[in-house]
């Protein structure tokens, strides 16, 4: 591919201009969709691939999206045929076995032409509101197998040469719940696509296909480069990890992904052998989510300055045993499989953690983040007879690392989305929040703290109304490193604080689907804290104090969990807190478990 | 007459005066005064002009800024909705890099313990869910005063629908804390839109700089008062507009751009002069270096930015700033790494050639040591400089730990803060998708005609322009540019349902509103502009359009023509529309411009061929490559003449290094460079 030598100002003005042109696609899907999940929580991720599929850029989307991209492109060659893409045409699909995800999100794919050549790709996927299945938001917690989960679109050309098509397209709107936003939304890929288009071919016609090609090809070289000469700072071995999901809401026990990441030389293979078989219930996780979590983790642990393509996965071998739950065999229902990529994030991690941390540059580490996408529906008819779904799937804390606290109120590495306002929530829906705050205690101590999480208050306005809830981290927590404890589990409420409450999916922790819902009824749901990272024995006082003044702990936590004792005045007493925490260290039971498992102090 | 600007940069504190009747400008420099920077602003107006004939001061300033970047803005508290103290520190939970673990994101301006929860809350229509609670009001007021706080920022749920708690809110505040009621911000007038966190934000970032600006405005009121100076005063604002400052002290973040602003608006100015419709704009001063760019002969702007990770929902030109000035240290750290930047030597002590203290080597020695900069000329007017202080400094602190001799540590110092520059252009036009090579780059500030050059030969632009005045350059914006009042107002309509006269009437509320500004301004009525805009979308979206509208007295027509131009807009930005009946309007614009006469610029050609160098010297570049090369002084130079290139520009206010092009003087009196 490199057949020609471009000057570096070139190749610097083509590739930024190729993700500027892949931010753009996202701009222009934020500013013209309708659904308030894609302008309000930008849960969509675009990007820019060559012709022979490798992705060239991506903005700052989703890496849960990013990394499984590229199968989309690939499934829709396979199926459509390359040979019968004309100009102007667009290939939807959303079949996880056939280059999907879940089936709620939707990719829309977009060959580009130029002078009759195909010469590239535009791709992006898009997580619809609702796509059709058992319950409203289409994560049937229960679900055994996919065909409960929602209509699933093999690839298929929705738009031909320019135009939609109707017939298409109507039987995709009559199989959903929200159809008219799902059309306007669909309309929003096509433009996003279209842009991708329109940049390609600017840059085409200004510097010529060769030096564009040649651009993508050195760009893509570059990241391979600097990926690989990372992993070759590491020293060769077998570092091994695990790290479970709470269980497969169908059947109440842990199920666990385990990993043997191979360093060998400037590789690494990620060898998911003797990971959990696949399960009967929804949390599976198709090959191309796998493939994000295993890159995700890789491009975060190395070297976050290096330019984001397809040449970052160059140098990653991926080893996914089929029928197990990080490759399911069809059709497994695997609409819980986003909540795998993170168990599977945190396990890679886990095992890079293990790595010597005494070189040169060591693995840049984290304890586990809050391990959940935190899925959470209310549905139901609103006043004037319509239906509504939100669709809530917030932050939680991120683990603490060497030097600084994790941190507090931020969205799962996996995804990269923003929260809903509630002002947009409560201008659209019949819900109120009456609470949306960080919550005590949820970060794992640690010399380094983990993050805090959230906890956000819904109170229903309609008359009647439903909870569906999938997430994890109830029963499994997120992970301390070095001796730092666990973050808080999540926790998911029905009328918090009054004498009426309740656990909301008391059977599964947290995957229950149609809960019923009365009017002026509260939901309340708390997210996992990040796991802490290192001895909180070892955490500065000031620190401790801070917290505890700030209410980011509880004054029982800086005594039990942190051994620090304060003065009447509230300022650390040095001499009581060294014997305290000679004796905690001594009592030996404070080894990575929190000395009181109920932390909502 | 005359009208007078004055820019208060961080280290020299400009002023440019034309008189209205001759169009003679006149421009003159003072140091800049730490901490009251009123003491510059009239040192250096009494160097320039007869106080009894000026009819307008217009300032730009960055005080605010520097504020938020410093952290040095009031001790802030901030009332909420119960339950709802957090946002601030929440945010959008979102990361701007998505694999950088260690990214860190600033503490938010209030502290926890100083964000107080008040029971009360309006639903979404505006409705009162929840009365105030006026005790938790005062119970708050009084820990607020226990703490010492010196600004009080409100943001309550849904005041932009309705008020009436934030207003009540404030009532209490002030009788409670009555030393405070100038600095309390309320977000239902500070950001009347929604999206909480946004508006918290910016209503934060209000209250934080109030009490600063409001006392700098004052007592340079009382001393230009004192001096018998009774001219208009008008403030830079961050949309390229002036504004008069008792406005701006209510609502500092209009000026949160107010300094580099001018020199934006000067160059969308020489621009149009020169026919150069796309410009990037380089002002690299003592302690900072603002980038823009201009497209289409109009500066760029956005809806929204951030200072120092802080969100500020505000519209202003699209601005970057960058820690890389003449003032910038430079430094090597235990692992043998330089840096240049981003803490600056300031003008006090200031550069280490000043040879007032400061013992830090910066760019201005560097530049000094290279022969860019004359030993025997005054830096600024103002200083003669020490090359002795200046090479000492550079081997003690760059060429020792580096093993490098002074000369090659000083063109080491010199590519380093040109590559930061680099930088931030690339921001405004690489990665926006633009071509640096269609862009000309005007370069000014004191120092940034001594670095553009080169910056521009690596971006590969085809030109550089160097204004007239460089030092100056944002003062003679602040000349060019209009008094401007943007308002908003929220309407949300669906468009069919929606009639021209009540369109109508929300315009001729916001019509007596911006007269009644341009009134205070002092702006008589053939100067003023008005310009109406309506921000539309399809129902559902999250985000507008802004289409114009002709006048502000609409019939059936204009309904009709900002519907079908909405749809032509979005299918020509998006490549889809949809139906008539899902048009929404959320927004009513109203734009009020007090036009200014522009400053005249330059004359006609009146000289051919070679401009007369006064002496020529020894200019080490940035390959490390020495040269005699000719030194121009631009009083010498006239539209016509062409200069011999590699030669060094100097002037009282900047020096230039021309390395290489072809360089000649346009009628503007700009020095305009094309690039081999």
């Amino acid at each position: 591919m490199t057949g020609r030598k471009v000057d570096p100002v070139t190749v610097e003005v083509v590739t930024s201009g190729l993700a500027a042109g892949a931010r753009e696609m996202g701009i222009t899907m934020r500013q013209t969709s309708r659904s308030t999940i894609f302008n309000e929580g930008n849960d969509y991720s675009c990007g820019i691939f060559n012709a022979r599929t490798e992705l060239v850029s991506h903005g700052e989307f989703l890496p849960i999206h990013l990394g499984s991209l590229p199968y989309s492109v690939n499934y829709a060659i396979a199926e459509v045929g390359v040979d019968h893409f004309r100009p102007g045409d667009s290939i939807i699909l959303n079949d996880p076995f056939r280059g999907g995800s879940h089936l709620p999100d939707v990719t829309l794919v977009t060959p580009i032409f130029y002078r009759d050549q195909l010469i590239g790709w535009g791709a992006n996927r898009a997580h619809h509101l609702d796509v059709g299945g058992t319950v409203p938001g289409s994560f049937y917690a229960q679900a055994r197998e996919n065909y409960q989960e929602g209509l699933r679109i093999p690839p298929v050309k929705i738009i031909k040469e320019g135009r939609i098509d109707e017939e298409i397209m109507q039987m995709i709107l009559a199989n959903v719940r929200l159809a008219e936003n799902m059309r306007s939304d669909l309309l929003s890929q096509v433009s996003a696509n279209l842009t991708a288009r329109r940049r390609l071919i600017e840059l085409v016609d200004k510097y010529g296909l060769e030096t564009v090609e040649s651009c993508m090809a050195i760009e893509m070289d570059n990241s391979e480069r600097r990926i690989r000469s990372a992993i070759a700072g590491w020293p060769d071995g077998d570092y091994q990890a695990e790290d479970s999901m709470d269980n497969d809401g169908i059947t109440d026990v842990p199920r666990t992904v385990r990993v043997n990441v191979k360093v060998r030389g400037d590789g690494v293979v990620v060898d998911f052998t003797g990971t959990d078989p696949q399960v009967e219930g929804p949390l599976n996780s198709v090959l191309g989510y796998t493939a994000s979590g295993v890159y995700m983790t890789i491009q975060a642990a190395t070297d976050p300055t290096i330019p984001p393509n397809g040449g970052c996965y160059r140098p990653v071998e991926i080893v996914a045993p089929e029928g197990t739950i990080v490759n399911p065999r069809f059709p497994a229902a695997c609409t819980g499989g986003n909540e795998i990529v993170s168990v599977i994030h945190n396990a890679v991690y886990r095992a890079l953690g293990e790595i010597p941390r005494d070189i040169p540059n060591p693995v840049r580490l984290m304890a586990a983040d809050q391990g959940s996408s935190n899925n959470l529906f209310l549905s139901g008819f609103g006043e004037d007879g319509e239906r509504f779904v939100l669709y809530e799937y917030p932050e939680g804390g991120w683990g603490g690392a060497d030097g600084r606290d994790g941190q507090s109120a931020i969205y799962s590495i996996v995804g990269n989305t923003w929260n809903l306002p509630v002002e947009a929530i409560e201008m659209k829906y019949p819900l109120r929040i009456d609470r949306y705050e960080l919550r005590r205690d949820s970060g794992g101590p640690g010399k380094w703290r983990g993050g805090l999480s959230i906890r956000r208050d819904y109170r229903l306005l309609a008359p009647a109304g439903e909870l569906s809830v999938l997430g994890n981290r109830v029963r499994v927590p997120p992970y301390g490193l070095f001796g730092g404890h666990h973050g808080a589990p999540a926790r998911y409420r029905l009328d918090p604080d009054t004498p009426d409450e309740r656990p909301a999916a008391p059977e599964f922790g947290a995957k229950k689907s149609m809960v019923p819902l009365r009017c002026n009824q509260v939901v309340g749901q708390e997210t996992a804290g990040g796991g802490g990272y290192g001895d909180p024995l070892e955490r500065d006082p000031d620190m401790v104090a801070r917290d505890v003044e700030y209410g980011y702990i509880s004054s029982r936590s800086a005594g039990e969990d942190y051994g620090v004792v304060f003065d009447p005045d509230g300022v650390p007493d040095r001499r009581a807190t060294a014997a305290r925490r000679r004796h905690l260290r001594g009592a030996g039971g404070n080894e990575g478990q929190p000395a009181d498992s109920a932390r909502d102090g | 007459m005359t009208r007078a600007a004055v820019d208060i940069g961080g280290t020299f504190t400009d002023v440019v005066t034309v008189n209205e009747s001759t169009g003679r400008l006149v421009q003159a420099k003072a140091l800049t005064t730490y901490p009251d920077p009123t003491a510059g602003f009239l040192n250096a107006l009494a160097k320039v002009t007869d106080r009894s004939t000026l009819e307008t001061v217009g300032y730009g300033t960055t005080l605010a800024t520097n504020a938020v970047l410093t952290k040095s803005g009031a001790k802030t508290a901030l009332l909420t909705t119960e339950g709802f103290r957090d946002l601030l520190e929440i945010r959008r939970t979102h990361r701007s890099t998505l694999f950088d673990i260690y990214e860190s994101i600033p503490e938010p301006i209030v502290p926890r313990p100083l964000r107080f929860e008040i029971p009360e809350r309006t639903a979404a229509d505006g409705s009162e869910v929840k009365p105030l609670d006026e005790q938790a009001v005062r119970e708050a007021a009084e820990r607020i005063r226990r703490a010492g706080v010196e600004s009080i920022a409100v943001c309550y749920l849904f005041s932009f629908m309705n008020p009436e708690h934030e207003l009540r809110t404030r009532r209490i505040l002030r009788e409670e804390l009555p030393e405070l009621s100038a600095d309390v911000t309320i977000s239902s007038e500070a950001l009347p839109l929604h999206r909480e966190y946004e508006r918290t934000s910016t209503t934060v970032m209000n209250a934080y700089l109030t009490p600063l600006v409001r006392s700098y405005f004052s007592r340079l009121r009382k001393e230009l008062h004192e001096s018998k100076l009774f001219a208009w005063l008008q403030m830079m604002q961050s949309n390229g507009g002036l504004v008069r400052p008792e406005r701006a002290a209510s609502f500092p973040i209009l000026t949160l751009l107010s300094g580099p602003a001018g020199g934006v608006m000067a160059s969308a100015y020489l621009g149009g002069l020169l026919g150069e419709t796309h410009l990037l704009t380089l002002d690299m001063g003592g302690t900072s270096c603002d980038v823009a760019g201009v497209t289409g002969g109009e500066p760029d702007t956005r809806l929204d930015f951030e200072i120092g990770g802080y969100a500020v929902s505000y519209p202003t030109l699209d601005i970057h700033t960058v820690g890389a000035g003449g003032g910038s240290i430079a430094k090597v750290d235990a692992f043998g790494r330089i840096s240049v930047g981003p803490d600056s030597a300031g003008s006090d002590p200031g550069p280490a050639c000043y040879g007032r203290g400061g013992e830090l080597p910066t760019v201005t020695d560097a530049n000094l040591v290279l022969g860019v900069y004359d030993r025997a000329f005054r830096l600024g007017g103002e200083i003669y400089p020490d090359i002795d202080l200046a090479a000492r400094a550079i081997e003690r602190h760059v060429g020792k730990p580096l093993g490098l001799p002074v000369t090659e540590a000083a063109v080491g110092i010199v590519r380093l803060v040109n590559a930061g520059m680099m930088h931030a252009l690339r921001t405004v036009s690489i990665e926006r998708g633009r071509d640096p090579r269609d862009f000309a780059l005007v370069t000014f500030g004191g120092a940034g005609p001594a670095h553009g050059m080169h910056i521009a030969a690596e971006l590969a632009l085809r030109r550089v322009v160097i204004p007239p005045i460089p030092g100056c350059n944002s003062a003679l914006g602040i000349l060019a540019s209009d008094v401007r009042h943007d308002l908003v107002s929220t309407l949300r309509a669906r468009m069919g349902g929606l009639s021209a006269a009540e369109l109508g009437e929300a315009l001729a509320v916001m019509g007596s509103e911006v007269q009644r500004e341009l009134d205070e301004d002092g702006i008589p009525a053939e100067r003023r502009i008005l310009r109406a805009s309506l921000d539309m979308r399809y129902a559902g979206q999250a985000y507008e359009l802004n289409i114009p509208i002709a006048g502000l007295r609409p019939d059936v027509d204009t309904m009709d023509r900002a519907v079908a131009d909405f749809h032509l807009l979005h299918k020509t930005r998006y490549g889809h529309s949809l139906d008539d009946d899902m048009v929404d309007l959320i927004n009513v614009r109203l734009t009020g411009l007090g036009a200014t006469p522009k400053p005249p610029l330059g004359g006609e050609a009146v000289a051919g061929g070679e401009a007369e160098p006064r002496s020529r010297r020894r200019v080490v570049s940035v390959e490390g490559e020495a040269a005699e090369v000719p030194v121009y002084h631009r009083a010498d130079l006239v539209p016509g003449h062409t200069l011999a290139t590699p030669c060094v520009i100097q002037q009282l206010d900047s020096t230039a290094y021309l390395p290489f092009g072809e360089a000649r003087v346009h009628s503007t009196g700009s020095i305009v460079v094309d690039l081999p």
